[in-house]
């Protein structure tokens, strides 16, 4: 049963993550990243490792995928990249993809790795956040410290452009920033 | 946890509360400039440096998360000098502007943490979060400077690169997890020694390759140096300062706690490779520096260089008590700290009010203008080249001479080759100081701040440079200490 869902969840990720590279438009790209990071969420579901899955939709289906769908559709569309790839580029980018994917088939089949066995209850949220909160809590505190420091820092570099909006004198040469921009800091 | 691992790591406490404290002090009390701020954060600077030394050989705190011991200890003491001297000159630079930026001072603070972190860290995940900490801080503080595209610029590459090198770190993490089970540095060292030894062999190479591409990011290591001239010549110069001398001593403490735990296996077997990014980080690094007219170009190309150097160190070091290259590396760093803070500092004294004349020229005769402050920057200069009465020479000595004793002749010989062409250009910037007459606008730099920075700088470096004995002892204590905590 677990092997069904695997093999159906799988196909659906890789196919839905070449149909994201393969997609002229960046919108539909979007759209099928976020159709991947789905399916690999029900992986992660099948292992047994729930907050990772539900971390996953959240942040990634959900957090990531809607900032990146906002900028995508808020600098327009028009300038959807119409050239084909670099071929010297693309066959550089298969071989890695064979060579990695070849090696990790090897170091599978070869049967010469210990992941070691792990209990249903290796991934539930009760398991992972005692970690956080005894091997890891140094690390989980830290991570307080730097979201601050990002939330400082988005709001130096965020006041700036209102701030060049209200200017009346901009440096010589220097715009301060797309005129999108100044319209939201407006707004 | 408890207390007494609070009290261990006394320092990056006392910081966090003074970048809260100066967030604050800037919410609530309206003033102009930013004096109050600056004293506030110095205050908690002050305030670490007198809480520091805690913990001995071999104390780790949060459950194996840190070590405090003297390895970490010399480099929280450099951090601190690094953050104490560039928050004195950015008070300056960044009062110049219209609107003064206050989060300068909470982000230098939470970076130096950041940093304070990488050098204690001890297990791979409490590293990386220490390592966004910094950079984080440091992306911002480059876009800072408000009217220059230049400083917005150089924010954005470095953002880019960063995350780009933090993904290689982070699967290099991975990978290593994958093949020990374990992010404890001591542990994978001690089952990489175990009987039998890794049997995802490959797997942990690759880790460690992949976490050797990261950090050479960090630290701008030839084939991953792409961002540093932009970044460095973009961002304001006190931020440059501080970038150069804390992110690459925090890197290359990370660096030396990787290179011992793997030792025995990816680092012995790559040497050739090692040996290969150092020759081709010195001689880039030197070479490109000889044709840059732009000052802060060519300390950007030169701190690409001084990297090399370094790295010749991590090629020679290996796992034992009181190994000579690993204490070569601690001293220059120290060393270099100093110099690299004072240089930017200077040159955000002599640049002037916009911050974009780092020309050469603006150096034009600076000697009769200032003689004291052109003093300041031949001193600075020369430690920087290694000439002998300096901190600078010591530090090249030390590595130099532990890599000789360790049979890297060849690695040595191109590395002195390398000082004697670097030598052309920082002695170029002395002539044009001395031996050219000064022309357009007469510098304006009158800040006591920057001056007390630069002499203080400067002092240091004679001192060390006639004296290297105690800043010797605390790195050879340092690097006992490391060998200590495996």
């Amino acid at each position: 049963m677990q092997g069904l869902f695997f093999y159906l969840f799988g196909t659906v990720a890789v196919i839905s993550a070449l149909l994201t590279i393969t997609r002229r438009d960046p919108v539909t790209s979007a759209f099928w990243l976020i159709f991947c990071f789905l399916n690999v969420a029900a992986l992660f579901a099948t292992l047994s490792a729930h907050l990772i899955a539900v971390l996953q939709i959240l942040i990634y289906a959900g957090a990531i995928m809607v900032f990146f769908l906002f900028v995508t559709m808020f600098l327009g569309k028009e300038k959807r990249s119409a050239e084909r790839p670099n071929p010297v580029v693309f066959g550089v980018g298969v071989l890695t993809v064979g060579a990695i994917a070849g090696g990790l088939m090897r170091l599978v089949r070869s049967g010469s790795h210990d992941f070691g066995e792990v209990g249903p209850e290796h991934g539930t949220i009760e398991a992972v956040s005692r970690l956080l909160l005894s091997n890891y809590l140094f690390a989980f505190e830290l991570t307080g410290l730097l979201l601050t420091v990002a939330m400082v820092g988005a709001v130096l570099l965020a006041r700036r452009e209102a701030k060049g909006a209200r200017a009346t004198r901009t440096p010589a040469g220097a715009p301060s920033g797309p005129a999108g921009v100044e319209e939201v800091a407006d707004a | 946890m408890s207390w007494s691992d609070v009290s261990l790591i006394a320092p990056m406490v006392w910081l966090v509360l003074g970048g809260v404290a100066t967030l604050l002090v800037d919410a609530f009390v309206p003033r102009k400039g930013q004096g109050h701020l600056l004293i506030t954060s110095l205050v908690f600077v002050v305030l670490a440096l007198a809480s520091l030394g805690r913990g001995s050989d071999g104390t780790e705190a949060f459950g194996g998360a840190l070590a405090i011991d003297s390895f970490a200890n010399f480099f929280h003491l450099t951090f601190l000098v690094v953050a104490l001297m560039s928050l004195a000159v950015g008070s300056v630079v960044f009062a110049r502007e219209e609107k003064p930026v206050a989060e300068f001072y909470p982000l230098i603070l939470f970076s130096t943490v950041g940093m304070m972190v990488m050098a204690s860290a001890l297990d791979l995940v409490t590293l990386f979060v220490g390592l966004e900490t910094m950079s984080i801080a440091l992306y911002v503080l480059s876009a800072s400077q408000r009217h220059s595209l230049f400083s917005s610029e150089a924010g954005f590459k470095y953002l880019l690169l960063g995350a780009f090198s933090s993904a290689f770190l982070l699967f290099g993490i991975s990978l290593i997890y994958g093949a020990t089970q374990t992010f404890h540095l001591p542990t994978i060292f001690e089952r990489a020694h175990a009987a039998g030894g890794i049997s995802m062999y490959a797997v942990y190479m690759g880790g460690w390759a992949l976490i050797l591409v990261g950090l050479a990011f960090k630290v701008a290591l030839v084939p991953f140096h792409m961002w540093t001239p932009d970044v460095y010549e973009g961002a304001p110069s006190p931020i440059t300062g501080f970038m150069a001398a804390g992110v690459k001593a925090a890197s290359f403490a990370v660096l030396l706690r990787v290179v011992w735990t793997a030792s025995d296996g990816f680092f012995s077997e790559a040497a050739p490779l090692m040996a290969g990014l150092a020759i081709l980080t010195m001689s880039f690094g030197n070479v490109v520096a000889l044709a840059q007219t732009n000052l802060k170009r060519m300390l950007a190309y030169s701190a690409i260089a001084h990297a090399g150097y370094i790295f010749v160190g991590l090629c020679a070091t290996s796992l034992r008590v009181g190994d000579p290259a690993a204490k070569g590396i601690l001293f220059y760093l120290f060393s270099y700290a100093l110099m690299n803070v004072g240089t930017f500092a200077l040159v955000s004294l002599v640049s002037g009010r916009d911050g974009e004349r780092c020309d050469l020229d603006g150096f034009r005769g600076l000697a009769r203008r200032n003689p004291l402050v052109s003093a300041t920057m031949a001193i600075l200069l020369l430690s920087l080249a290694g000439v002998p009465p300096t901190a600078g020479f010591w530090g090249k000595f030390y590595i130099f001479e532990a890599a000789m004793r360790e049979g890297h002749t060849t690695l040595v010989v191109i590395a002195l080759l390398n000082s004697a062409v670097a030598m052309y250009y920082y002695l170029r910037v002395i002539v044009v100081m001395y031996m050219r007459e000064p022309e357009g606008e007469a510098y304006d730099g009158h800040s006591p701040q920057i001056l007390a920075t630069i002499a203080a700088a400067a002092v240091a470096i004679l001192w060390i440079g006639l004296f290297p004995g105690p800043v010797s002892e605390l790195a050879r204590l340092g690097v006992t200490a490391l060998a200590h905590s495996f």
